[in-house]
């Protein structure tokens, strides 16, 4: 028994001095201001710009999105997918942009390049996934959550989706360094130290607008934000009700009700309940990314 | 459980319960103000007059801005964000907020964040937002609850690319195209805000005309004026299916074939009262066949101690006269002369241009009377409208067969909503249509129509009752 109990134990992971050390590296790197932060691929960059011209040629959208693999791949996977509902499949990129239209597409193109970009690294691959998971989820439920308080559902979309990237991009920071150890506890615990910071110096990077930054700087404290509080406050009560989703609880509703940001958005035990009837849904959603 | 009885216990915190509130602690009365929002004000504040009026105003600056194109240069930027031209809201909302939360205060209304539910005629149970829930006692009770945009299971209505009066002001930029489905008051508004900022508007509706209420020429005037500036108005088509097309647009199919498309669309065919958490059947009550609360002309319902006042009784649903209900409500139930109820209450339908209305319309006062002297002065015949440019404004008048009493008067133009107060007291206080030529007004102002349409109808008169003095004035 005392063997096969010593057998499944993990191997003990570096000590803390390791993970302080570690967390002094990159609390070093971002003060030098030199903290290397990827690029939104330029084919991404083009399709936003081109998106929100009227007379934009469908034929060099395609050409764009064709010049990047990853891309590519990551649209017409989403465009086929639960989510956009296609009513037949779709094979090629123009079909693509023809069925969804630019700004669907300027959604996944969005969604797509940030997955490449930011949520993937070979190294940690599955942490990457899950933090990936969290802010598609967390995108999901914002926009029913800003459905049911008519507030602007793309907005509530993207501070969703972006609201954790600084976890991925902490992550990518140790991942460039030469003793980056394997994804644990304790190494999620240092990434959870400089997240906010990451994220706020790749939202300002980006340009992101002001409500993503406030929402990736202020979704756990949102009471501290000047402006964009709601917004923030609503991306918290996303992830709530994400994680109540992906947990098997019984009543989600009594765990979810007391936490500060339900009460401050105004919503009441019956408009939770009915917020809470869509986990199947939402979750069938998140399967498509 | 709070077994401390209230002289009044108000539900709802919009114009309607704020005035009973206030009315009621002014005699000296404690009163409770049950809201549900976190913030006091109602639909009037935060989803309706308010905000609408301020994009409106906003709108308009940029249109006299542009008149002036010698000197500037401005255009509406395409997808141009709402925030920039719902600037000043904040300040708007924020200052408001601050003086309904001071007024209440200063007169010792206890205010009560919660949803109120009857649990008898005299007990309403408050459930507060995390769940918990207190039981308050009123001698009266006076439900103000108001009303929410109407959202039939046949409308995919998701807040995203089909919109209704509240989650319009949720979109961030100005779209390229918007389908307006309905033509009454808050669709008129909002079409022709959107159409003034380039937004391609149509409007749709089963009628034939927008703002069907108003006389025909009165309505054809806000429609040019509306075609005017780019919007289209598509009548006698009802929607038979719409939806989003999953990538690009909100598609409506007719029933009389034709297809419409934009990138948003605008639900706006009416609006509902908001009862269904309120436990009506505990309390006595039921809503009538409209959906909406029975009462009587002093706000008063079939429970003589439960009192219903603003929208949630119906028409005219306005944020004016719902303040006047609560006020009335109140003196009534507590045994206070409320006043003749006022039988001529003004709309106003802040549209661009603004129109408004007064007692009759010719058609109705042609039903009633039979033949009736009418006036229409256009704007562009008075000096004021042609200096700041309203040239598309009409004034009507509208008299007894004798021309001697106003019975009516509809304005269309800038200003309308101002101007039609000297049309109202006049017919309150049943002065003769010579009332507005015996008197000076300003110069120049857009008053003068009145001055000229009363003129008009004094020389409708027949020979015999001619007063030639004010003939000689013309
Ligand atoms: C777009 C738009 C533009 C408008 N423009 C104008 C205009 O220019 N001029 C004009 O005069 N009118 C205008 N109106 C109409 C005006 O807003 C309404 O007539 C007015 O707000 C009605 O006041 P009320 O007090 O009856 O209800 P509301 O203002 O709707 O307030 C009702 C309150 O009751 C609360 N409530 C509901 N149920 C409960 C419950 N169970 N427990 C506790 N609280 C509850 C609600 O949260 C709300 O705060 C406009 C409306 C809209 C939608």
């Amino acid at each position: 028994m005392l063997e096969a109990a010593q057998a499944t134990e993990p191997p003990a992971g570096p000590p803390q001095e390791f993970f302080d050390a570690l967390s002094a590296a990159i609390t070093a790197e971002i003060e030098s201001g030199e903290l290397e932060l990827p690029l939104l691929p330029t084919s991404a960059m083009q399709v936003f710009h081109l998106a929100s011209d009227a007379d934009a040629d469908i034929g060099k959208v395609a050409g764009m999105i064709e010049t990047d693999q990853k891309l590519a791949t990551g649209v017409l996977r989403v465009a086929n997918s639960v989510a956009y509902s296609p009513r037949q499949e779709i094979v090629t990129l123009r079909q693509a942009i023809m069925r969804l239209g630019l700004k669907s597409l300027c959604e996944i193109v969005l969604g797509a390049a940030f997955k490449a970009t930011v949520f993937s690294d070979d190294r940690y691959m599955e942490p990457m996934e899950r933090y990936w998971r969290t802010g598609i989820g967390a995108a999901l439920w914002a926009k029913e959550l800003a459905r049911l308080r008519r507030k602007n559902v793309e907005t509530a979309y993207l501070c969703g989706m972006l609201h954790n990237v600084g976890q991925p991009m902490t992550l990518k920071i140790i991942s460039g360094m030469d003793d980056a150890p394997a994804f644990d506890d304790a190494l999620s615990e240092v990434i959870g130290r400089h997240a906010i910071q990451v994220g706020g110096i790749l939202a300002d990077r980006w340009q992101l607008p002001e409500v993503v930054k406030t929402c990736i700087t202020y979704h756990d404290n949102f009471e501290a934000a000047e402006n964009y509080r709601d917004e923030a406050c609503a991306v918290r009560a996303a992830v709530e009700l994400l994680n109540s989703s992906s947990e098997e609880d019984e009543d989600p509703a009594a765990l979810l009700m007391p936490q500060a940001c339900f009460q401050e958005l105004n919503i009441y035990p019956d408009d939770l309940a009915g917020l809470l009837e869509q986990r199947s849904r939402l979750a069938l959603a998140l399967e498509s990314f | 459980m709070s077994d401390v009885p209230y002289d009044f216990v108000i539900i709802g915190s919009g114009p309607a319960g704020q005035k009973a509130a206030i009315q009621a602690s002014k005699k000296g009365c404690r009163v409770a103000l049950i809201e549900r929002d976190r913030q006091v004000g109602g639909s009037c504040v935060y989803r309706g007059t308010i905000p609408s009026k301020t994009l409106r105003e906003n709108a308009l600056q940029l249109a006299r801005a542009s008149q002036c194109q010698q000197a500037v240069t401005v255009q509406v930027e395409q997808h141009a964000p709402m925030n920039h031209l719902m600037s000043r809201l904040q300040q708007v909302l924020d200052s408001h907020d601050h003086l309904i939360a001071d007024q209440l205060g200063r007169n010792g209304i206890t205010c009560i964040h919660g949803r109120a539910t009857f649990k008898n005629p005299h007990e309403v149970a408050v459930t507060r937002v995390d769940g918990t829930s207190d039981t308050l006692t009123g001698k009266h009770v006076v439900i103000a609850t108001g009303s929410r945009p109407r959202s039939p299971d046949d409308i995919p209505v998701d807040h995203e690319y089909i919109l209704d009066s509240d989650s319009v002001l949720s979109m961030c930029y100005l779209p390229e195209s918007m389908l307006v489905l309905g033509s009454g008051v808050i669709a008129c508004e909002y079409a022709s805000i959107f159409a003034l900022l380039g937004v391609n508007v149509t409007m749709v509706d089963r009628f034939a005309s927008p703002l069907g209420f108003l006389d025909p020429d009165l309505s054809a005037r806000f429609q040019d004026s509306f075609e005017a500036f780019g919007g289209r108005f598509v009548g006698n088509a009802k929607v038979s299916d719409i939806y989003w097309d999953g990538a690009c647009e909100v598609v409506a199919r007719m029933d009389n074939g034709l297809q419409l498309s934009a990138e948003k669309a605008l639900f706006a065919l009416g609006r509902m009262a908001n009862v269904d958490s309120l436990g009506l059947a505990a309390a006595g009550l039921e809503v009538n066949q409209y959906g909406i609360l029975d009462a009587d002309e002093n706000c008063q319902t079939k429970v003589p101690h439960i009192y219903a006042v603003g929208d949630v009784i119906g028409a005219p649903a306005l944020a004016s006269s719902s303040m006047d209900q609560g006020r009335r409500a109140v003196r009534h139930a507590l045994g206070l002369p409320p006043g003749a109820p006022a039988h001529t209450i003004p709309s106003g339908i802040y549209t661009i241009p603004e129109i408004a209305s007064v007692g009759l319309t010719e058609l109705q006062a042609r039903k009633e009377y039979g033949s009736v002297k009418v006036a229409k002065v256009d704007f562009a015949e008075v000096a004021r409208g042609q200096i700041a440019g309203i040239q598309d404004g009409l004034l009507k008048m509208v008299s007894d067969p004798e021309g001697k009493y106003l019975l009516g008067c509809q304005i269309v133009g800038e200003g309308a909503t101002e101007l039609i107060h000297l049309a109202q007291m006049a017919l309150v206080s049943q002065q003769p249509v010579d009332i507005f030529v015996e008197n000076i007004f300003n110069f120049p102002t857009l008053a003068e129509a009145y001055r000229i349409g009363a003129l008009a109808v004094i020389a409708q008169r027949g020979a015999a009752n001619d007063e030639s003095s004010l003939a000689a004035v013309v």
